[in-house]
C-alpha cells in the first residue's frame, strides 16, 4: 500500500458514518459484556477481566468523537466491572475499588478520545492540504504549457515573418528600381504569404485556447470601414461600396480577428469577380443580428467550391494554386473566426450572378438598441 | 536644416532594407542595433526622424522613447509586429508620433515618415492657422464654425471640441486615452461615450459614414483625421 493508501485507510476506519459511530458504543459493550461471561466460563480471574473492559473503553473511544458517549461508555464500563466481576457477583461493593475502576476508565477514555480526534483532525487536514497543493501543482503547469505554447507561436511567428518581410523589402526595392514583372510577382506573393502566415496564427492560437477570444463592443461601421480601407491599399484599382443603416449598430467583436474576415471575403471577391462592377459591402440589422454581406457581380462560386466551400481543400488537385487554395484557406480560417464568435457565415450564389456571403454575429442580449 | 533619419532596428538586414528605401528617396540614414546605441546617436546626431523598432532584445522599447522624450520633441515613428497591438498604443500614450505595422509596404512607410516631419513643422512654424481646412471639410477656430461645402453644421460642444482636436493633430494617429483625457480629464474609462460621439460626427460630416473620407478610425488604437 502506498502512503497515500495507508492514510485513507486509516481515515476511513475513523470516519464509519455518524449513525455507525454511535452505534458503535453500545455494540462494543455488548460484545464485551458477552466475551466476559464467556471467558468468566473458562476461569479468566478479575484481573484480566478487568484489562478487557479498559479495551472496550479504550475501542470506545476510538470510533467515537463525542465525549458524551465517552464519558458515558467509561462510567458504563466500570459499573459493569464492578456489578458483573467483582465481589459481590451481581451486585455494586461500593469499596474503594469502584472509584479507582471509575477513575481509571474515565482517565483512558479522555486521553483516547481527546487523542483519537486530534489524529483525525490533522489527518483530514493533510488530506486538504494535499488536495490544494495538487490542484496549484495543476494550475501551475497549465500556465506553463500555455506559456511554453504561446512562446512557441511567438518564436515561429518571428522565424517566418523576418525572412518574409526581407523578401518582401527586397522585391520591393527591385520592383521599384526596375519595375521587372518578376520582381512584382515576387513582392505579391510575398504579402500573400505573409497575411496567411498572420492569419494561420491567429487561428492557431483561437483553436488552442478553446475559443477563448475577448469581443468588446465596437461601432461596426469602423470595422468595415477599416477593412474596405485595407483592401483598397492592396487592390487600387478595385471598387467597393459599403452600406451601414443610419443608427449607429454596436457588436461585440474581437475587432482584429472580424477585420481579417471581411478583409478575406472583401480580397475573395475583388480576385475572382472578374467585372467592374463594385462589390456591396452591406451591413443590416434583423431582430438580434447583425447581418454582414459581401456580393459581388463576378462568376460566382463553382459546384465543387460550394460542395466544400469552408473546409479544407486538398492541395494538388491538378487545380492552379493561386484560384482554389487561395480562396479556400482563407475561407476556413474565416469560418474557424466567426465560430469562435458563436456566429455563422454562409456563402452562395446569387440569382443574378455572382457570389453572396453573410456573416452573422449576435447583438448584445438584453442591452438597450437605440 | 539635417536630412537624417535614425533607424533603431535590431535586425541587421530589416535595417538595411529600411535604410535603402530611405536613401533611395533622398533621406541620409544613420542605424542603430540597440536601445542604448539609439539614444546615444540620437543625443549626437540630432535627426530629423527616429524610427523605432518596439521589438528590441536588450531595452524595451518604450523605455528607449520615453528616454528620449525627456528632452527631444524629434518625431518617432514606432515599428511594431502585428501581434502586439498593446505596445503600440502605449507607444503613443509615451510620446510616439505615429506607428507602423510590420510588415509594411515601401509606400506607406515613405507616407508616414513624409506626414509625420510635416505635422512637426507645422506645429513648429505656424502652430496651426485660425482655419482648418481638408477638402469640403472647413474649420473656423475663431468663429467656432464647422462648415461642410459651405454649409454651416450644428456641433455639440463636445462634438466640437473632438473635432478640433483631431483637426489640430490632423494627419497624427489619437489614441482613444489621448483624446478622453483632453476632454474627459484623467478619471474617465469608458471609451463609449468618445465612440458614439465620433460616430454621430460622422454621420454630420461624412457622406458615407461607412466610408470615412475625414475621420478614420484606427482599429484598437484611436482616431486620425485626415489632411
Amino acid at each position: 500500500m502506498s502512503k497515500k493508501d495507508s492514510v485513507n485507510f486509516i481515515a476511513a476506519i475513523h470516519e464509519p458514518g455518524i449513525m455507525m459511530k454511535h452505534a458503535a458504543a453500545p455494540i462494543i459493550i455488548g460484545m464485551t459484556m458477552a466475551l466476559e461471561e464467556l471467558l468468566r466460563l473458562f476461569g479468566i480471574n478479575q484481573v484480566q477481566l478487568a484489562l478487557l473492559f479498559v479495551l472496550s473503553t479504550f475501542l470506545i473511544a476510538c470510533c467515537t468523537t463525542s465525549y458524551i458517549v465517552n464519558l458515558s461508555a467509561a462510567i458504563i464500563n466500570a459499573f459493569l466491572y464492578d456489578f458483573f466481576v467483582t465481589a459481590p457477583r451481581m451486585g455494586f461493593s461500593f469499596t474503594l475499588g469502584l472509584p479507582i475502576t471509575l477513575f481509571i476508565m474515565l482517565i483512558v477514555s479522555v486521553i483516547t478520545s481527546a487523542t483519537t480526534t486530534k489524529i483525525k483532525e490533522q489527518m483530514s487536514l493533510a488530506i486538504e492540504l494535499r488536495q490544494v497543493a495538487e490542484e496549484r501543482t495543476q494550475t501551475r503547469m497549465m500556465a506553463e504549457r500555455e506559456k511554453t505554447r504561446s512562446n512557441l507561436l511567438r518564436a515561429i511567428s518571428h522565424d517566418l515573418r523576418t525572412p518574409l518581410t526581407g523578401i518582401l523589402s527586397a522585391s520591393s526595392i527591385m520592383a521599384e528600381r526596375t519595375k521587372d514583372p518578376l520582381a512584382v510577382d515576387i513582392r505579391t506573393d510575398a504579402e500573400w504569404l505573409i497575411q496567411m502566415v498572420e492569419n494561420l496564427l491567429m487561428v492557431t492560437r483561437i483553436s488552442d485556447e478553446k475559443s477563448r477570444i475577448t469581443k468588446k463592443d465596437e461601432p461596426a461601421e469602423e470595422v468595415m470601414a477599416k477593412a474596405a480601407a485595407t483592401v483598397r491599399k492592396r487592390f487600387p484599382n478595385c471598387s467597393i461600396r459599403v452600406k451601414a443603416p443610419d443608427d449607429l449598430i454596436i457588436v461585440p467583436m474581437d475587432a482584429m480577428l472580424m477585420s481579417q474576415v471581411f478583409i478575406n471575403l472583401l480580397e475573395n471577391a475583388v480576385k475572382h469577380s472578374s467585372t467592374d462592377k463594385a462589390i456591396l459591402f452591406e451591413l443590416h440589422l434583423e431582430g438580434r443580428c447583425a447581418y454582414f454581406t459581401v456580393s459581388d457581380y463576378g462568376n460566382g462560386l463553382s459546384e465543387e467550391l460550394l460542395d466544400n466551400l469552408f473546409g479544407q481543400h486538398p492541395i494538388g488537385n491538378g487545380k492552379p494554386v493561386d484560384s482554389v487554395s487561395g480562396m479556400g484557406l482563407g475561407l476556413s480560417i474565416c469560418k474557424t473566426i466567426v465560430n469562435a464568435h458563436n456566429g455563422t457565415i454562409r456563402g452562395e450564389n446569387k440569382k443574378e450572378g455572382g457570389a453572396l456571403f453573410t456573416v452573422c454575429l449576435t447583438l448584445n442580449i438584453g442591452m438597450d438598441d437605440k | 536644416m539635417t536630412n537624417k533619419i535614425l533607424i533603431i532596428e535590431d535586425d541587421k538586414k530589416i535595417s538595411s532594407y529600411i535604410s535603402t528605401i530611405l536613401s533611395i528617396n533622398g533621406y541620409e540614414t544613420l542605424q542603430a542595433y540597440t536601445g542604448e546605441m539609439g539614444i546615444s546617436l540620437a543625443a549626437s546626431q540630432v535627426p530629423l526622424l527616429i524610427l523605432l523598432d518596439l521589438g528590441l532584445p536588450n531595452m524595451d522599447g518604450i523605455e528607449v522613447l520615453k528616454h528620449i522624450r525627456e528632452w527631444s520633441d524629434v518625431p518617432v515613428i514606432v515599428l511594431s509586429s502585428r501581434q502586439n497591438e498593446k505596445d503600440k498604443v502605449e507607444a503613443l500614450d509615451s510620446g510616439a508620433n505615429d506607428y507602423v505595422t510590420k510588415p509594411f509596404g515601401n509606400g506607406e512607410l515613405l507616407a508616414r515618415i513624409r506626414s509625420a516631419i510635416r505635422i512637426d513643422n507645422r506645429i513648429k512654424n505656424s502652430g496651426g492657422g485660425a482655419v482648418f481646412e481638408n477638402g469640403n471639410l472647413q474649420i473656423d477656430y475663431e468663429k467656432r464654425l464647422v462648415r461642410i461645402n459651405d454649409k454651416q453644421i450644428h456641433f455639440t460642444p463636445i462634438e466640437y471640441k473632438i473635432i478640433v482636436l483631431l483637426s489640430q493633430n490632423a494627419g497624427k494617429v489619437m489614441t482613444y486615452d489621448q483624446i478622453i483625457n483632453q476632454l474627459w480629464g484623467p478619471y474617465s474609462y469608458d471609451s463609449q461615450i468618445l465612440r458614439v460621439n465620433v460616430a454621430n460626427i460622422r454621420r454630420k460630416i461624412e457622406e458615407n459614414p461607412a466610408d470615412p473620407q475625414y475621420i478614420i478610425t484606427e482599429i484598437g488604437v484611436g482616431y486620425r483625421m485626415t489632411e
